[in-house]
């Protein structure tokens, strides 16, 4: 069964491993931070990671596994990341129903800590950044069930490690997780939840695919991978919240009704810190790990937490537009914008089509603004897409502001009150040619000729340019 | 020209710690909640929002 450490075997030459202890007080956060600032994107294994008590945790820190977008397609079977939109718009079609095994068959049961036996602070969770409230569980699969039809739901939400036993637990208010929660509580139960972290990246990739409620995610999640996912029965809740049986860490509990508590802040996708909320909290029953287990973190607001988000909104987006415009070809979500840009590429769109297409894509919550590019733009250069709006846009012509729309969640420049906001869709594409086969009706863009350019290449080709001025 | 919808008035909350006197970011639906504790990030130490050394509101 494919599963975090069989990755890692397969990525092993794109993995950098620090040869010092490093804390995980900011430390493993920051090296992040600088690949990012080097636009270099391994996974980082930390063997050594230093506690904040200065002791050496003998449980490696894995994080940055997402930052590389070649990586995290790859990861998905899909060769080249500039076609996960449109691999990723029908991912629910592939789903693989999952399988149960025996705990027997189960490495995640390798070592079971029941009541006061589990204890969270041996975990090597991260303080990522200054002013976070504390060390936070950032890649834990949070999975509840809908107590009216016993279907699962699953969602990475950010954990602050509190105590031995006891977590806050940030929860959308819109999320299928809060849904599950409120009906557990509207009844005066506390609400059954289990946490795994750290598995395949196509099975965490495919775990967070935006689906219907209620709908599972188990077998989207196999679908990703390819082959069924293998499950066990939680200790604490038994077949009613299944967990992978080759995760590395499964923490199980309950969410108290009506235990609200202050959460946060804490340092978001956004670039921006999130301020302190209250949230409800989770008592943990027991945790369950590999004997060797690796200790999965994602780097917030780093392409680590972007990248495989993104992507799948990517698809989402994707299968949304392309149902009113076939010219459709492809939809980039850049890192650059965080989750509240999306770029649109269009092949020959008809008068209007553009438009249509940033309507619908504009209709998904995270985003702000669409932009709409023709095929000679890559979509994957930020620097080309700021050239053909620089170069193609026409302020009074070509923006259309939508007020009243869905406020995307965690955006810093919010207003303060309300519950809506404003949103842009911005067409970047070219006028259509009068008749086919004649140019476009506007002035021709600066080329030289692929001779000229393939002599040019010849001239650099194994020239070392790193210490040449930027 | 104040009023206009063109100002850029701010929209954080900030709450001081009374006892170490570190700023902190805090929603304002957490300060509107009864009962509920802010917890300082400088010194973990909780506290209800009226004994705040200060706050600053948007």
């Amino acid at each position: 069964m494919p599963d975090l450490r069989s990755y890692l075997n397969e990525i092993d030459n794109a993995i950098f491993r620090p040869d010092t202890p490093m804390s995980v007080v900011q430390e493993i956060t920051a090296l992040q931070h600088a690949m990012a600032a080097r636009n270099a994107n391994p996974a980082i294994f930390v063997l050594q990671p230093k506690l904040a008590d200065g002791t050496i945790s003998d449980m490696p820190v894995l994080t940055n596994l997402f930052a590389s977008r070649e990586l995290a397609a790859k990861a998905l079977g899909i060769d080249d990341h500039r076609d996960s939109a449109k691999a990723l718009s029908n991912l629910s079609s592939k789903a693989i129903d999952p399988v149960v095994v025996d705990a027997a068959d189960a490495p995640v049961r390798d070592i079971v800590d029941e009541g006061d036996a589990a204890n969270l602070l041996s975990l090597p969770a991260l303080r990522q950044h200054e002013d976070d409230v504390g060390h936070y569980i950032t890649c834990g699969h949070i999975v509840t069930y809908d107590p009216d039809t016993g279907i699962d739901n699953m969602g990475i939400q950010r954990l602050w490690v509190r105590g031995p036993r006891l977590m806050g637990c940030y929860m959308l208010e819109t999320s299928h997780n809060m849904i599950n929660l409120q009906k557990f509580w509207s009844k005066g139960e506390p609400c059954p939840v289990a946490i795994w972290v750290g598995h395949h990246p196509a099975v965490e990739m495919g775990a967070q695919a935006k689906l219907g409620y209620p709908e599972s995610h188990w077998n989207v999640a196999g679908g990703a991978l390819g082959e069924a996912l293998r499950l066990v029965p939680s200790i604490t809740h038994g077949e009613k919240i299944m967990v992978p049986a080759d995760a590395e860490i499964v923490i199980e509990g309950f969410l108290p009704p009506g235990r609200i508590e202050a959460e946060g802040p804490f340092a978001e996708f956004s670039g921006y810190q999130g301020p302190q909320i209250p949230n409800p909290v989770v008592e943990v029953t027991c945790i369950t790990r590999r004997a060797d287990a690796i200790y999965h973190d994602c780097g917030s607001g780093l392409p680590d937490h972007l990248v495989p988000d993104n992507m799948g909104m990517e698809g989402a987006i994707f299968a949304l537009a392309r149902q009113v415009a076939p010219s459709l070809i492809n939809v980039h979500v850049p890192v650059s914008g965080r989750r509240f840009h999306a770029y649109l590429q269009f092949k020959d769109p008809k008068p209007g089509e553009a438009r249509d297409a940033m309507m619908a894509a504009i209709a998904f919550r995270r985003l702000k603004a669409v932009f709409a590019f023709d095929d000679d733009i890559d979509v994957f250069d930020d620097r080309q897409a700021m050239w053909a709006i620089a170069t193609r846009v026409q302020w009074h012509r070509d923006v259309m502001k939508l007020d009243g729309l869905t406020l995307a969640p965690l955006d810093p420049s919010a207003p303060a009150t309300g519950k809506t906001i404003t949103k842009a869709a911005i067409d970047a594409t070219l006028p259509t040619a009068a008749k086919p086969g004649q140019p476009k009706p506007v002035a021709p863009r600066n080329r030289v000729s692929d001779t000229a350019f393939a002599a040019a290449e010849a001239v650099l080709d194994g020239i070392d340019i790193t210490g040449w001025p930027r | 020209m104040s009023g206009s919808i063109y100002d850029k008035p701010g929209n954080a909350t900030w709450a001081q710690c009374p006892s170490c006197d570190h700023w902190f970011h805090v929603s304002p639906t957490l300060l509107a909640m009864d009962g509920v504790d802010l917890i300082c990030p400088g010194c973990a130490k909780p506290f209800p929002p009226a004994d705040a050394k200060a706050l600053i509101e948007n």
